[in-house]
């Protein structure tokens, strides 16, 4: 796997920079925060420029923009990202967003029943922001996390999830595979990236917006070596101070007369599926900035 | 205990699908991870599973994990000690 294509892990910024940001949301209003992203986007674009030839070559050849929209398109897709951090460390202070729930019985149907499900989060929207409001009293959630995120993040983060039931686990060395097994065994949830090679090079091929992407195999043969409900959770900011929360059942009872094998590649095939689905609705939204599709 | 080690290998290729490779592959006390089978954190589930499925064993220490699946002889060992299927 190339170095290019493989997330490395790390959440940017200094530890002082993340204690600022938090005291400057309690005390400044989100607008003149965003006013002052907006200036900084341009020069974010210029510094992280493979991010920003990530986002072009996927609106140019992806989402069929031209040369003049595709640049436009990076610009507010950097813009909206930094809008996503913004509204999380705004969480952080003790802000509120709204959101709209949709398709949220597929996740308080299974949170009730003794079996655990999978939960499939990807780099789209601001899939954090749903950990905020998804209340699982009766079973717990874990949330596996990319290691070499700061500890600022992580304790706040941390204090805001737990309230809800969830918990953090670090996709660091081995250890991890244990808590994650037992969580499973002990029918809680596993929420997991589905759409970043991370920790293992196995992938599986599916097709998103037109083109052929791999994907970790990790979360499908999870579900699929222990015949788990799988769902798909997104986020999406809808508005200066509005989400919409979306969640998809990707299990179907056609995947019982399966192979283990069978069930992987029909598990992917539908999350990409309904991957293709919310970025058609947001295509600005996109998150994963390298080249996903090479 | 060379029944169930030999048990244990053909689990273990048939679980991982493990294709190429037959019991005669797998030494005794070769690692399992890393530069022995080459196996990763994807395979480390899938031995659990296959632990807790084929002899009632959770595995949800990480110190005593790492020290079960250091090699078949170490696997062997624990399932036989530990065993309720």
């Amino acid at each position: 796997m190339s170095e290019e294509r493989q997330w490395s892990g790390k959440t940017d910024g200094t530890l002082w920079m993340h204690k600022a940001l938090i005291t400057c949301f309690k005390v400044l209003p989100m607008g003149l925060i965003y006013f002052f992203m907006a200036l900084v986007v341009p020069f974010y674009m210029l510094i992280n420029h493979s991010g920003y030839l990530a986002i072009y070559h996927y609106l140019r050849q992806r989402q069929g923009r031209g040369p003049l929209q595709a640049f436009c398109g990076c610009y507010f897709n950097h813009f909206l990202f930094g809008a996503s951090l913004m509204d999380r460390f705004a969480t952080y202070a003790g802000r509120k967003f709204q959101i709209k729930k949709t398709g949220m019985d597929v996740f308080t149907s299974l949170a009730v029943k003794e079996q655990g499900f999978i939960m499939l989060s990807s780099h789209i929207g601001n899939a954090e922001m749903s950990g905020y409001m998804l209340s699982t009293p009766l079973k717990r959630m874990n949330a596996i996390t990319f290691p070499d995120e700061k500890a600022t993040v992580r304790s706040n983060r941390d204090r805001m999830l737990e309230a809800n039931n969830i918990r953090l686990i670090s996709a660091d060395g081995l250890d991890w595979l244990f808590t994650l097994n037992a969580a499973l065994s002990d029918g809680e949830i596993v929420s997991i990236h589905a759409d970043r090679l991370f920790g293992s090079s196995k992938s599986l091929k599916v097709t998103i917006l037109g083109a052929e992407a791999k994907i970790p195999v990790g979360p499908f043969n999870l579900a699929a070596s222990r015949d788990l409900p799988v769902t798909a959770s997104f986020c999406m900011k809808t508005g200066f101070r509005s989400y919409e929360a979306l969640q998809y059942r990707l299990d179907t009872p056609e995947m019982d007369s399966m192979s283990k094998a069978e069930k992987m590649d029909y598990l992917a095939a539908r999350y990409a599926s309904v991957v293709n689905e919310v970025l058609s609705k947001w295509p600005l939204q996109w998150y994963n900035f390298f080249e996903f599709w090479n | 205990m060379e029944n169930l080690k030999l048990e244990l290998k053909e689990k273990i290729i048939d679980a991982l699908n493990l294709v190429d490779m037959t019991p005669a592959d797998i030494e005794d006390d070769a690692p399992i991870f890393m530069e022995g089978l080459g196996l990763d954190s994807i395979d480390a589930l899938e031995l659990m599973l296959l632990m807790e499925k084929n002899y009632g064993i959770r595995m949800s220490n990480p110190a005593e994990g790492k020290k079960v699946f250091k090699s078949i002889n170490a696997m062997a060992e624990y399932i036989s000690a530990n065993r309720t299927k």
